[in-house]
């Protein structure tokens, strides 16, 4: 039965995936049949192009089988870019707690760090370029939706992303420029992560995972609970429940997981320090101790299916303390991100030629951030005491989307997609509220920050599949959009695959990829430093790249090459006299505030980046699994090197199943090379980071005698435990301060899970 | 509340009702009415501006201020 579906399946994704249909890759079994017209049964049963069974394809085939690259399933070998895709067995199989730790462990050429006490509590990098930026340079999409927040740009891939971890069947990763078929905020990759659907695994399904850290000591290394010193906790429940049923004569399912996610992080001693750039409460003035944090993540996906609609919404809250931000270890010091996406689909095949896709879709997003700080240097005007830092930020939006594709000749050898995407969204923003600190009364003379803003946002795209030969496939496409908030941009692609023989794949490539500027950098003001940036343009990056894909039965391997130029880069420089006289005239600044001071955004900076990675996968016996990947970046400005990227990074893992379904054990391991350490001040000189490399071990079982329990063990360990960000430094004012990178809460933890599947 | 009324009441909110207030802003500047202005603005209230500073009663600290 599974055979005939993929059968059926093959011959219709000649309508979403014109390149599958070729007969170009090798496969173990015999090629798919031609494709037939589909009947009105499997055009229902299969018109949504996430109703097809990649998973069973991806057997069949030999490859994995992608749908983001273009929008619609094809191989892996013959997508228009590169693409990595990890599934939920790698998730269990590697211990893996959130995407952010998939993409490390597991990605090619995605680089992340849990920079958690910084404002922007985590970095997302890929093609040589990691900006302390909240991933506003990479796409964020859950089955089709933009995770990106609209009004900031900002995403979070850890536990602020708010999908629970047991709804992921795969996550897709496109390196790259992606802009082509998703516009803004698609600069250095697309992840974009599939829920599972109810003919995955059907039932209830429960999960519980119980974590434990020991303290750390100022060196970063574990030490034992004491005075000051704690062990944290981190605790995950999970719910889900799917079905399968009939609803007005038509096939439906529901999907509902649900997650609640807690953490009382360990102890983790900061050297104490003098005050000075820091800020404290203590009597004596110092900054530094025992420092811990709390972290609240609860989320829910949930998706209704029947006949060719969808409706899925998701929903997410993500609260947690920042103890190294403003004064030291203050638990009111936090940040809260809040969404709120509501997508209803609708797909169906027009006829045999003729597949349309069509979204509704809309979403809330809230975020906030709250930080104290004693000294008035930090504060406006009058607020002697020190004051409280509060940046909050409320979009939202809706939008329609609606995209036609055509398979001429039902073979997949020359099919067009074409579509349209329009969107509404309305932000407000608070960027820089402060406060008394001891009394909370608003500033007597400094007007706070405000701006509402309503903006629209029109894109066309189009993508021709050509192959006109067996061996050569043409990918070629364009996006325009038109945007109230900058102007226009259009983002070509051109892509050419070469497959000269079973299992090779060359793939040629050049594209473009922007980043609009959002609403909250083109209204952000801060009296005390940033003045407004109006008139930002869009960041443009040109890419092009080679990769030469190889698969033979038990092992692949992928070695890619490509050159970046980035213009435009969005950057702060210091504001003129004429920008400084009219943000004080418009109340924007604090009427003491010196021009030296003041700050704003632009486009200011141009890169070129030369990179390439190589990966590999090998199944060398039944039930062993390696992998890796090691990727090499140069990123120049002005041809002097930026290393805020280290040169090298990469990672590399081992499974070894003894039965299938059975238990397995694996070890992965993520490395980066030296890099220069980021400040958010002046320091007087450059600093480097040295190596990082995590280790993470990972037993999973069934239990034998309950049938649907599996159990999870996993250790991990950082072996260098400090960030390659400086907490302190030598600067203008403190030219003899201490140098201290910021320690990572997690350099030793471990974990014990037990997920319970009934399908009754 | 009829039903096109709660519809029309959870499109308005949808649309409208759910944005940031905007702050309010400054009052007009009066060192009088300010709680240890002089300390807070030695410019604009200081004892070198000849505003007498008022006390708004929450610190003891008033007689450091105060202008001629």
């Amino acid at each position: 039965m599974g055979r005939i579906a993929i059968a059926i399946a093959l011959a219709l994704l000649g309508i979403a995936t014109p390149a599958l249909a070729q007969d170009t890759a090798p496969s173990p079994s015999p090629a798919p049949a031609p494709a037939p017209a589909p009947s009105p049964e499997t055009d229902e049963q299969f018109a949504d192009e996430d109703a097809v069974d990649l998973e069973g394809l991806s057997s069949l085939l030999g490859e994995s089988v992608v749908t983001t690259a273009s929008r619609g399933a094809e191989r892996a070998s013959a997508a228009p870019a590169s693409v990595l895709t990890i599934t939920a067995d790698d998730i269990r199989t590697y211990g893996i707690r959130t995407v952010e730790e998939a993409l490390e462990l597991l990605g090619v050429g995605i680089q992340t760090t849990r920079v958690r006490d910084y404002l922007q509590g985590g970095d997302l990098g890929a093609q040589g370029l990691m900006l302390h930026d909240v991933g506003r340079h990479v796409l964020v999409l859950l089955d089709g939706q933009v995770m990106n927040a609209q009004d900031t740009g900002a995403v979070q891939v850890h536990e602020g992303l708010g999908v629970p971890m047991e709804a992921i069947d795969h996550i897709e990763v496109v390196l790259g420029a992606g802009s082509v078929m998703y516009g803004s905020n698609a600069m250095l990759a697309v992840v974009h992560i599939f829920t599972r659907r109810a003919g995955d695994d059907p039932g209830i399904h429960a999960t519980a995972e119980l974590g434990l850290a020991p303290p750390q000591g100022e060196d970063g290394q574990p030490t034992t609970p004491g005075t000051g010193d704690r062990v944290g906790l981190r605790y995950r429940f999970g719910l889900g429940f799917a079905r399968a049923f009939q609803l007005l004569g038509s096939d439906a399912e529901l999907t509902i997981r649900t997650e609640w996610l807690e953490e009382i992080s360990n102890s983790y001693r900061v050297p104490v320090l003098p005050g000075g750039t820091l800020q404290s409460t203590a009597p004596d003035g110092t900054f530094g101790g025992p420092a811990e944090h709390s972290l609240q993540a609860p989320s829910l996906v949930a998706a209704l299916r029947v006949g060719d609609f969808r409706l899925s919404v998701q929903a997410s809250h993500y609260a947690r303390t920042m103890p190294l931000v403003g004064t030291f270890d203050d638990p009111r010091a936090q940040e809260e991100r809040n969404f709120l996406r509501v997508d209803l689909r609708h797909s169906t095949l027009l006829d045999a030629h003729v597949s349309l896709t069509t979204r509704l879709y809309a979403g809330l997003s809230d975020w906030s951030e709250r930080s104290y700080w004693t000294s008035p240097v930090w504060c406006v005007p009058g607020q002697i005491d020190g004051c409280s830092y509060n940046g909050r930020s409320r979009g939202r939006y809706a939008g329609l989307e609606q995209q036609l594709a055509i398979d001429w000749n039902l073979d997949g050898a020359l099919v067009t997609t074409v579509g349209y995407d329009v969107r509404g969204r309305d932000a407000t923003l608070r960027s820089a509220d402060y406060f008394d600190r001891l009394t909370g009364a608003a500033p007597a003379t400094t007007h706070l920050p405000y701006a509402h803003v309503v903006s629209a946002l029109g894109a066309i795209f189009a993508q021709q599949v050509w192959q006109p030969i067996e061996w050569l496939t043409i990918n070629g496409g364009a996006r325009l959009d038109i945007d109230s908030l900058f102007g226009a941009h259009v983002s070509p692609r051109l892509a050419a695959m070469f497959l000269p023989v079973d299992g090779t794949t060359i793939r040629l490539a050049y594209s473009e990829a922007f980043r609009a500027p959002t609403a909250y950098e083109l209204n952000e003001v801060d009296p005390t430093y940033r003045a407004r940036a109006p008139g930002l343009s869009a960041e443009v990056a040109r890419t092009g790249e080679l990769e030469w894909q190889q698969r033979i039965a038990w092992a692949s391997f992928s070695l890619r090459g490509f050159v970046s130029f980035y213009e435009g880069f969005i950057d702060t420089r210091a504001v003129t006299d004429a920008e400084f006289q009219a943000a004080r005239a418009a109340g924007d600044i604090a009427p003491t505030a010196d021009v030296a001071n003041i700050i704003r955004w632009d486009n200011l900076s141009t890169l070129r980046t030369i990179g390439g990675s190589l990966s590999f996968t090998l199944h060398p016996t039944e039930g062993l699994t390696l992998g890796g990947s090691l990727a090499i970046t140069d990123t120049r400005r002005n041809e002097q090197l930026i290393a805020l990227v280290p040169l090298w990074m990469g990672n590399a893992r081992i499974a070894y199943a003894f039965a299938p379904n059975g238990a397995t054990i694996a070890l992965a391991t993520a490395f980066t090379g030296r890099r220069i350490a980021y400040a958010d001040f002046d320091t007087l000189q450059r600093f480097e980071a040295s190596e990082q490399l995590d280790l993470r071990a990972t037993f999973t079982s069934p239990l034998d005698g309950i049938p649907g329990l599996r159990l999870r063990v996993a250790f991990s360990y950082s072996v260098n435990p400090m960030m390659p960000y400086l907490l302190e430094g030598p600067n203008a004012d403190s030219p003899s301060a201490r140098l201290t990178f910021t320690p990572t809460p997690s350099t030793l933890f471990g974990f014990l899970g037990l997920q319970y599947d009934l399908d009754p | 509340m009829t039903s096109t009324r709660r519809r029309i009441a959870i499109a308005c909110f949808a649309l409208a009702g759910c944005g940031l207030e905007r702050p309010p802003a400054p009052p007009p500047f009066d060192c009088a009415t300010i709680d240890r202005a002089a300390e807070r603005f030695p410019d604009e209230c200081g004892p070198d501006t000849g505003v007498v500073d008022v006390d708004a009663g929450v610190t003891d600290d008033a007689d450091v201020d105060g202008g001629p």
